[in-house]
Parts: C-alpha cells; sequence; structure tokens
C-alpha cells in the first residue's frame, strides 16, 4: 500500500502540494482528479520517487520510495508524453525495458502490440502521439510492477483504443497484484474504471474515497409535491446539498442512501418521485461545493 | 532486483542510442591520430637522402609519442576538446528535458548508477576508439623501423596523457551539465569553468600593472603553482606536454602548440611527470566526487531551468561577472591608449552589460535583464571598488618602502643591462650552457650588502611618489631607466617592485656592487665561456668587417684571459660614457632548438657578440696587437663609397598624444666627399652602452664602404653636432 503523510512539495518559492495525506489501497484502481495545475503530475511524480518532498514521507509498504531502488522497482511510471530513444522502435523499448524491469514480459508485450496492430519494427518517431501512447501503455502493463502510475493517460487514445485499455486494466487486476493510479482532468474518463477517486485542488486533497461508497451516500431525486408545506418539510427534513425547482418540478441533491430519500419524499403524498443516477462530476460539485470551492472555478 | 540489471547491456544499450557520437568518434580519432599521423610520417621521409634519414629517425623517436595525444598535433587537440565536451553533454542532457528526466529518474536505478553508466559509456565512446587509433598507430609507425621499446612505452605515457585530457575536460563538462537546466547553460558553463582560472589568474597578475607603476609579481609563490593545477586549462596543456615528452631525447620540442597555449594563459615553471599526473589525479578524482555529491543532490525540477541550484544564481552572476568585465576592460582598454580611463570605463560599462546577459540567460526574458538588482549592484560595485583601490593606490603599494633593518638582503636587475651583454645560453637558447646570471631571483645574487640598492630603491619610491616614473613612461629619456628591485625580508619572504631611477644613480649603485670581483664574475658574459667550446673569436672595429681572429688555441685563450683581466679591472662608468672602439665576438657550436632547425641547421655555430674593446682594455689591445690586429679607430672617408643619413623625428601632434606612433623619417644621399668627411670625423663604432643605448630617434647613417661587391650598410649614431 502507498501511504503519503503530510507530502508537501514547491518549485522555487512556489507551492505545488501542500501537506498531502492520502493512502492507496493495493489492487483498487486509484483516480486522481483535479484541474489544471491542480498537482496530479507532481503527486504522481513524487510518488515514482522522481521529485523528493520537502515535507512529510511517501511509503511503500512502509518502506520509502525516493532513492530507494528496492522499493522504485515496484513502481512504473508513464508520463503524459512518452519517452522515447531517437530511431527507437517499439521492439527495442522493449529491449531496454526488459534491461530495467527483470519481471518485463517480452512475449506479452508482443502479443499486446500485435493485438493492438503496432508493428514491432517501425520506427516510433513515425507513429502519431495516440499510438506512442498506447505504446507507452503496452511497455507499462509489461513491466510486471505493482504499481502503474499513469499521467493523463487517456488524452489521444480514440474510443475504441480507451475501451481496449480499460478492458487491459480490468485484466491485469485480475491476473495479478496490480494498483494503476490514473491521473486526469477529465471525470467522465474515470468514472467507470476507477475503484476509489483523490481530489486535488491547489495543492491540497480535497478528499480521497471509495467511488462507490460517495455515489451511494448521495443521492438525486425528483419530484412534485402539490402541497407547498409538505414540500418545505421534506426539504427540511432532507441533508440537502443542492436544489433546484423548475415549475412543480423539484430537483433535490441530498446525503442519505436512496431508499431513505425516496422514504421521506413518498411520505409527502408526491404526484410524482424517482431517484436518478448520480455522475461523478455531480458528487464533485456537491462535494466541492460543500467544502467551500468555487465550482466554476474547480472543474473544467 | 536491482542487482539483477545488467549493467553492460545497459552500456551498451546507452552506446547504440548515441550511435552517432560513436560513429563520429571513431572517424574523427582515425583522422586525426592514425591518417594524421601516417601523412607526417610520410612527408618526413619524402625526398631525404640516407644520411638525413637517420636524423628524421631521431626526430621522429622525439616527436612521434607527442602525436599521439595532441601535443604536436592542433586538430587532435581540439578533437580531445570536442569529444570531451560532446560525451559529457550527450551522457547527461537528460538532466536538461522534463519528459527525459522523468523517464530516467522513474526507473529503478539509483542516481549513482545513472550517473555511472552513463559516465562509462561516454568514456567507451571515446576510449575505445582513441586506443584502438593509437594502436593502429603505433602498429604503422612500426613498419618505419624508427620505434623502439623506449619509444613505445614513451607512446603509452603520452596516451595515458591523451586519455586524462580528455577525461578532465569530460569531467568539467558534466559538472557544467549537473549545475545547470538547460544545455546552452551547460555549454556556456562548461567554458566558463575551463577558462575560468586561467582568466582570473592572469587578470590577477596583470591587471595592477596597468595602475601601479611599481607593481612585479615575482616567481614561485605559492598561489602561481595552485593557479597552475586549479586551473583546467592551465592543466589539459600541461598533461599533454608533460606526457607526450616524457624522457624524450631532447625535450626542445616542448615549444609545441600545447606548451604555448599555456604560456600564452601565463608563463611558469614546468612539472615534473609524476607531479602532474598525481595532481590531475586527484583533481579528477576531487570534480568525479563533487558531480556525483552534485547529482544526488540535484532536483529533478531543475530540467529546463537555467540553473539546476537558483540559489547560487546571484553568486555565479557576481564570480563571472566581475572578472569577465575587468578582462574586457583591459583588453579594449588597452586598445584605445596606455592610460586607466578606457580601462575604468569600458569596465564599468561591460560589468552592467555582463549582468544584462547573465540575467537574460537565467530568464530568457528581455523584461527580466536587471532582475536581481543586488547581485547587479554587488557586481558593479565590485568592479568598481576594485578598479577604485588600484588606481588610488588605496594599499599604498606604489609608495611602500620598508625599513632597512627588516631586511635581509636585497637583489637588483637592470633589464637595459641585457641588451649590452651576451649570454651563451641565451644566444643559444639552450640549456647546454651555463645559465645566464639571474640577478632578481637567483639565491647567489642575492646582496647582504644591500645600501647601494636600498639607496636606489628609496629614489624609486621617490620618485614614483612626484610622479617622475609616469613622466618617465609617457616620455624616456636617457636620465632615468627602470630597475626591478627585489627585498627579502627576515620575516621569510620576498617583495619585488620596479621603480624609474636616475641613470647616474643606478650607475652608481651598479659601481659600487661591481666594486667585489665576485660580482663582476656574475655579470660579464665571457666568464660564462668554455674556452673548449670556442671555435673561432671574431674581431670587429669602426670598419664592420668581422674578421675571424688567425690564432692559436694558446693565443686564444691568452686573449679571452687578456680580455677578463680588463673587465675586472675597468671602471665601470667607462662601460657607460665611452664608445667602444672595437668588439670581440666569440663562435660557439650551436645546439638548436627546433626540428626544424635541427634538419637544416644542425652543423652550424652561433656567433655571441657584445665583448665590447675600450680604450682602456690594455691587456687585450696590446695583445691583438702582438697577434698583429690593430684596431681602426676612424673611418678613412677615402674608403666611402656613399653616406645614406637618416633622420628620424616625432611630429608635434604624434608626441602630444601618449598613443604609440612611428616617427617619421627622412632620408639622404650623401656622395659629396667633403660632406662625407665630416660626417664621417662624427660618426662612433656603435650606441651600445651598459644602461641601455643612445635613443633611436635622431641622425643616423648607413654607409656602403667602396669596393664592397655586395652593399654593406651599418647602423651608427651620429654624434652631436
Amino acid at each position: 500500500m502507498i501511504e503519503l503523510k503530510y507530502v508537501s512539495k514547491a518549485f522555487q518559492d512556489t507551492p505545488a502540494l501542500t501537506r498531502i495525506t492520502a493512502r492507496i489501497q493495493d489492487g483498487l484502481i486509484f483516480g486522481l482528479v483535479g484541474s489544471n495545475g491542480a498537482g496530479k503530475s507532481t503527486l504522481l511524480r513524487l510518488i515514482s520517487g522522481i521529485l523528493k518532498p520537502e515535507e512529510g514521507e511517501i511509503t511503500l509498504d512502509g518502506s520509502p520510495i525516493f532513492e530507494h531502488m528496492d522499493v522504485k522497482k515496484h513502481i512504473c511510471f508513464l508520463s503524459d508524453s512518452a519517452t522515447y530513444f531517437p530511431n527507437a522502435t517499439p521492439e527495442s523499448m522493449g529491449g531496454f525495458y526488459q534491461i530495467v524491469y527483470p519481471l518485463f514480459d517480452r512475449d506479452n508485450y508482443h502479443s499486446l502490440l500485435q493485438k493492438f496492430n503496432i508493428p514491432p519494427k517501425k520506427k516510433l518517431q513515425t507513429f502519431s502521439k495516440g499510438q506512442k501512447k498506447q505504446i507507452s501503455l503496452l511497455l507499462g502493463f509489461s513491466t510486471g510492477t505493482r504499481y502503474l502510475l499513469c499521467d493523463e493517460t487517456f488524452d489521444g487514445l480514440d474510443p475504441v483504443v480507451r475501451q481496449a485499455v480499460k478492458s487491459l486494466f480490468a485484466a491485469e487486476l485480475l491476473k495479478r497484484e496490480f494498483t494503476p493510479v490514473i491521473a486526469s482532468h477529465n471525470l467522465r474518463e474515470l468514472e467507470d474504471i476507477c475503484d476509489s477517486i483523490g481530489l486535488l485542488h491547489q495543492g491540497s486533497l480535497l478528499f480521497a474515497k471509495d467511488l462507490d461508497s460517495m455515489k451511494c451516500s448521495l443521492c438525486k431525486m425528483q419530484c412534485v409535491i402539490p402541497n407547498h408545506a409538505k414540500e418545505e418539510q421534506l426539504l427540511s427534513e432532507l441533508s440537502v446539498l443542492q436544489y433546484e425547482k423548475s415549475g412543480s418540478l423539484l430537483t433535490v441533491t441530498a446525503r442519505g442512501s436512496r431508499a431513505e430519500v425516496l422514504k421521506l419524499a413518498q411520505e409527502k403524498e408526491p404526484l410524482f418521485a424517482e431517484v436518478l443516477p448520480l455522475s461523478l462530476e455531480e458528487i464533485f460539485i456537491s462535494e466541492t461545493e460543500v467544502a467551500g470551492y468555487d465550482i466554476k472555478n474547480l472543474i473544467q | 532486483m536491482t542487482s539483477k540489471i545488467s549493467y553492460s547491456k545497459f552500456i551498451k544499450e546507452d552506446i547504440r542510442h548515441r550511435g552517432w557520437l560513436a560513429v563520429l568518434s571513431a572517424v574523427l580519432l582515425l583522422l586525426c591520430v592514425t591518417v594524421s599521423t601516417i601523412l607526417f610520417v610520410e612527408a618526413s621521409f619524402s625526398n631525404n637522402t640516407q644520411a638525413g634519414l637517420e636524423e628524421q629517425f631521431d626526430l621522429l623517436r622525439n616527436v612521434f609519442p607527442a602525436l599521439l595525444n595532441g601535443s604536436y598535433n592542433l586538430f587532435l587537440s581540439v578533437l580531445l576538446l570536442l569529444l570531451g565536451a560532446l560525451c559529457a553533454v550527450t551522457g547527461f542532457a537528460y538532466l536538461h528535458s522534463r519528459e527525459r528526466t522523468d523517464f530516467y529518474h522513474s526507473l529503478p536505478l539509483s542516481r549513482k548508477q545513472l550517473f555511472f553508466l552513463s559516465y562509462l559509456s561516454g568514456l567507451l565512446i571515446f576510449l575505445v576508439p582513441y586506443l584502438a587509433a593509437c594502436a593502429f598507430t603505433i602498429l604503422a609507425g612500426s613498419g618505419y623501423g624508427f620505434l623502439t621499446i623506449s619509444v613505445l612505452g614513451r607512446c603509452g605515457i603520452s596516451m595515458l596523457g591523451g586519455t586524462l585530457a580528455f577525461l578532465l575536460v569530460y569531467h568539467i563538462t558534466i559538472l557544467a551539465m549537473m549545475l545547470t537546466g538547460k544545455v546552452v547553460t551547460g555549454i556556456l558553463a562548461a567554458a566558463s569553468l575551463f577558462f575560468y582560472g586561467s582568466i582570473t589568474g592572469a587578470l590577477a597578475a596583470d591587471l595592477p600593472s596597468f595602475f601601479l607603476s611599481t607593481y612585479c609579481t615575482g616567481k614561485e609563490r605559492v598561489w602561481d603553482h595552485l593557479y597552475d593545477f586549479l586551473s583546467p586549462l592551465s592543466m589539459f596543456t600541461q598533461i599533454l606536454g608533460v606526457t607526450a615528452y616524457h624522457e624524450a631525447q631532447d625535450d626542445s620540442y616542448i615549444f609545441s602548440f600545447s606548451y604555448f597555449l599555456r604560456h600564452l594563459v601565463r608563463p611558469s615553471d614546468t612539472y615534473s611527470i609524476s607531479v602532474i599526473l598525481a595532481v590531475t589525479a586527484v583533481f579528477l578524482a576531487a570534480l568525479l566526487l563533487l558531480t556525483l555529491l552534485l547529482y544526488q543532490k540535484r532536483p529533478s525540477e531543475a530540467a529546463e531551468n537555467a540553473l539546476a541550484f537558483p540559489r547560487t544564481a546571484p553568486y555565479i552572476k557576481v564570480l563571472i561577472s566581475i572578472p569577465t568585465s575587468l578582462c574586457i576592460g583591459v583588453l579594449a582598454g588597452s586598445m584605445y591608449g596606455s592610460g586607466t580611463k578606457w580601462i575604468i570605463l569600458l569596465s564599468l560599462l561591460a560589468v552592467v552589460l555582463l549582468c544584462g546577459l547573465i540575467e537574460f540567460i537565467y530568464n530568457m526574458d528581455v523584461r527580466r535583464l536587471f532582475a536581481g538588482k543586488y547581485s547587479t549592484l554587488i557586481s558593479v560595485l565590485g568592479v568598481a571598488g576594485i578598479l577604485c583601490v588600484l588606481q588610488l593606490d588605496l594599499f599604498g603599494y606604489n609608495t611602500w618602502f620598508p625599513e632597512e633593518n627588516s631586511l635581509e638582503s636585497m637583489s637588483l636587475d637592470i633589464s637595459q643591462m641585457y641588451g649590452y651583454f651576451t649570454y651563451p645560453n641565451t644566444a643559444a637558447l639552450n640549456a647546454a650552457y651555463s645559465p645566464s646570471p639571474d640577478f632578481l631571483y637567483g639565491k647567489k645574487y642575492q646582496q647582504k650588502d644591500f645600501a647601494p640598492i636600498y639607496a636606489l630603491a628609496g629614489e624609486g619610491v621617490e620618485n614614483t611618489r612626484n610622479g617622475i616614473d609616469k613622466l618617465v613612461s609617457q616620455n624616456p629619456s636617457e636620465d632615468y631607466m627602470n630597475i626591478t628591485v627585489r627585498y627579502n625580508r627576515k620575516l621569510g619572504y620576498s617583495v619585488y617592485r620596479r621603480y624609474a631611477v636616475s641613470t647616474d644613480l643606478a650607475l652608481e649603485t651598479l659601481t659600487a656592487l661591481c666594486g667585489e670581483e665576485s660580482y663582476r664574475k656574475q655579470l660579464f658574459p665571457i666568464f660564462y665561456m668554455d674556452y673548449d667550446a670556442v671555435s673561432a673569436v671574431r674581431l670587429t672595429d669602426i670598419y664592420f668587417e668581422p674578421e675571424v681572429l688567425d690564432l692559436t688555441e694558446s693565443e686564444r685563450d691568452a686573449l679571452l684571459d687578456a680580455y677578463k683581466k680588463d673587465v675586472l679591472n675597468v671602471d665601470i662608468k667607462e662601460l657607460q660614457y665611452e664608445t667602444p672602439i672595437g668588439e670581440l665576438s666569440i663562435d660557439i657550436p650551436e645546439i638548436p632548438l627546433s626540428a626544424s632547425l635541427q634538419v637544416y641547421n644542425s652543423k652550424l655555430n652561433i656567433t655571441l657578440p657584445g665583448f665590447y674593446l675600450y680604450e682602456s682594455y690594455e691587456n687585450s689591445l696590446s695583445l691583438l696587437e702582438e697577434y698583429g690586429y690593430t684596431i681602426r679607430r676612424k673611418l678613412d672617408p677615402d674608403d666611402v663609397e656613399q653616406f645614406k643619413l637618416m633622420e628620424s623625428y616625432y611630429t608635434a601632434e604624434a608626441s602630444a598624444d601618449d598613443t604609440f606612433t612611428l616617427p617619421e623619417t627622412n632620408e639622404r644621399i650623401v656622395t659629396d666627399p667633403d660632406e662625407i668627411a665630416d660626417l664621417v670625423s662624427r660618426i662612433s663604432y656603435t650606441s651600445s652602452r651598459i644602461l641601455g643605448s643612445v635613443p633611436v630617434s635622431g641622425q643616423s647613417a648607413e654607409i656602403l664602404l667602396k669596393g664592397s661587391k655586395d652593399p654593406s650598410y651599418y647602423s651608427m649614431i651620429l654624434q652631436d653636432e
């Protein structure tokens, strides 16, 4: 398990991360979201041992990561811009990764190249940005490391490949001890893949929670209650995060389980009441508003 | 698991990624070592007779090792610099790119491992082709038949020198890469590190000489040695030179490119090979450790910033801008005249511009040219402070004069005397002859009874106080001359000063010193002559027709003995105020200095002139009479075909200016016998005097004697009308 305790990092005089404390549970996909410049890449670079924190500590199973090779060998970091040697080919890059990562599965890598229809002997400089990103992911998958840190991984991937990559994540999770950490500013991309989410904003971690429990503890309901007094009573009984009234239609986002909220609404004799699915974006909007952050500046 | 990483495979991969450099290195080294050496050897043997072949073999045995390390091969020297820099830049350029730094630093390798893997790859990219090229060259050389076991051993040492010189550049450039975050600033930093020691050393030695008229550094100071070994440029040239010529039979080849470079920077003593190798090894190890330490401390986020350690920015700015602007000031300012005002103005202008340039390099933003105000202010104040101290002589350097009782001894050097005397080893430029006197530094020339020198120095200090030294430097006069004095203090150190003193007092002092026979023996070149080496003695009088004296060996020795007696007895003032009536010249075998001389002039003699004869040299003159040689005191006008009378003068405009100008010259051919007779009555044999010649400007004449097959012209100074 990767654990961050009061981690701070500044670039010269500009603070990038401030006292971050979080845990990344093994075997789950951890999504790291936040606006541009929130500190997602910095956090991943700290976790992978590229940067040294000014304060706090980052440990993997209790051991510090920075400059500890026996710990770093469990982590593979995929940068937002894939780095390859001049004149390299997918095959030669595989050869290099095999030297550096002794658990690198070359057969698996070749098989993945084939599945993704990537010619192994073609020079990488002739590939498109998306293809380079694919190769980077395939190299990362094949390293056999326990943790795969992906910075803006899905940027530049077409929907088909994106889906295929998500399947790869799922397959790897089933196959071995594997914990991907995916940083993105695109909430929709992470919604259907991540198990837990950390939200970074202006260098601070607002929260890191399990996505299902977040979804269970919040619900969105639409109802029409003819009696205005009863409508007022419902709003006072619910732990409302957000509500909106359009004509006679009341839309409420409130804390509590779907059953509890619906039960309270039914008691007010509505003409119509139903619970709607909450998107990750709506959860964040609600949570961040509660946390006192201006949502308009938070999510792009 | 990291232990399972194959380092050799990693290095192989790294070299493969830098394949272009490996190919470039191999091709250039093959061209600059093997091909150029073979061409040199081929050229040496072309059009050579069998007799010349042996001489060529000797030459090649001396020069061949130097061709393997660049000491005798300019292209190879430059290539060592280029490859050292390229191997370092390509090996560590990833530190200057955020993406590539992230890539390398995310790998499960420690920074120490990464460092040594890149380091070794770079080293191998140079070393393998270099050793191969040297091996091919030696194989080719052995085919010509001049290589011996001893030369092969020297080739090995020379190759070691080449490798160490490469490592010096390599380490310096890696250090620069560690200190910076952009390739451009990395290359600039490497150049700065390489030349910084030399620039500051030269500046420290020479800058005061522009401001302090009495400034003299002396030699053998501790910081000079420090400079020799802490300046990479100086070390680079020393390593190449010393390892190339180690145990060479004739080390006169030492005046090669590397030594030229080194002496250009600052002349200094040479060191033994063991000292050079030991200091180089320590220096390289220290650089390596420092670089490794910096790599471990270097933040990854430094990539793409000008400097890896931004806190050092103002210090680096100050350290670079002050000496560089002073250098620019001195170089540019001295072109505008001999005064210091341009040096001051241009140094101050240069420091402001340099600070702006450095800030631009730091920020790449013209709007921030004058960011870092405090460091700019410190730089400007630093330059102004140094110039102020020197210009106003705030520490009283020029007027410093020690108490007489604080001195152990003193010595005096009158540079003007060196134009009057010619010593065998300076004329032949060879150490095989007795060394010429070193009045300033030689231990035996330090005078315990130094009262005359002290009095002379006292006048020098007084002249400096009164500004006479400046007047003398602007308008050279026969009445004043420059001397150098060494004060040996009882505290155990020596202080040197240059003074302008009156010629009369200098002559008095020299006369007093020459009261000791031992001093005269040190002064007069005749006492440095090895009679056995003398092949001929020539006599020249006012007719300027040098004649080889037909003497037996004993007669010749007797003549030289008589001359010795005369110089021991002569009143020194006579050597200043009287005109020589003729001179003896002595032939000694020439031991050539350079390879070309050895090839073409190896059997020649060299003639030492300047054994002047005066009317008071009775012993010599009577012996010459006895041998049948009479010195003609006057030129017979009937023997003169033509007089070319020349007059040199400075224009009024030119003399008002303190810049260097050539005098105007008027020429007039005189053939009228009456005028010739008049002119002949007024010429003297020579203008040479013990304390300097009669000034060059004024009337002089060139004379064509009758009966000469070819015109023979001799320059003579006319006596005052």
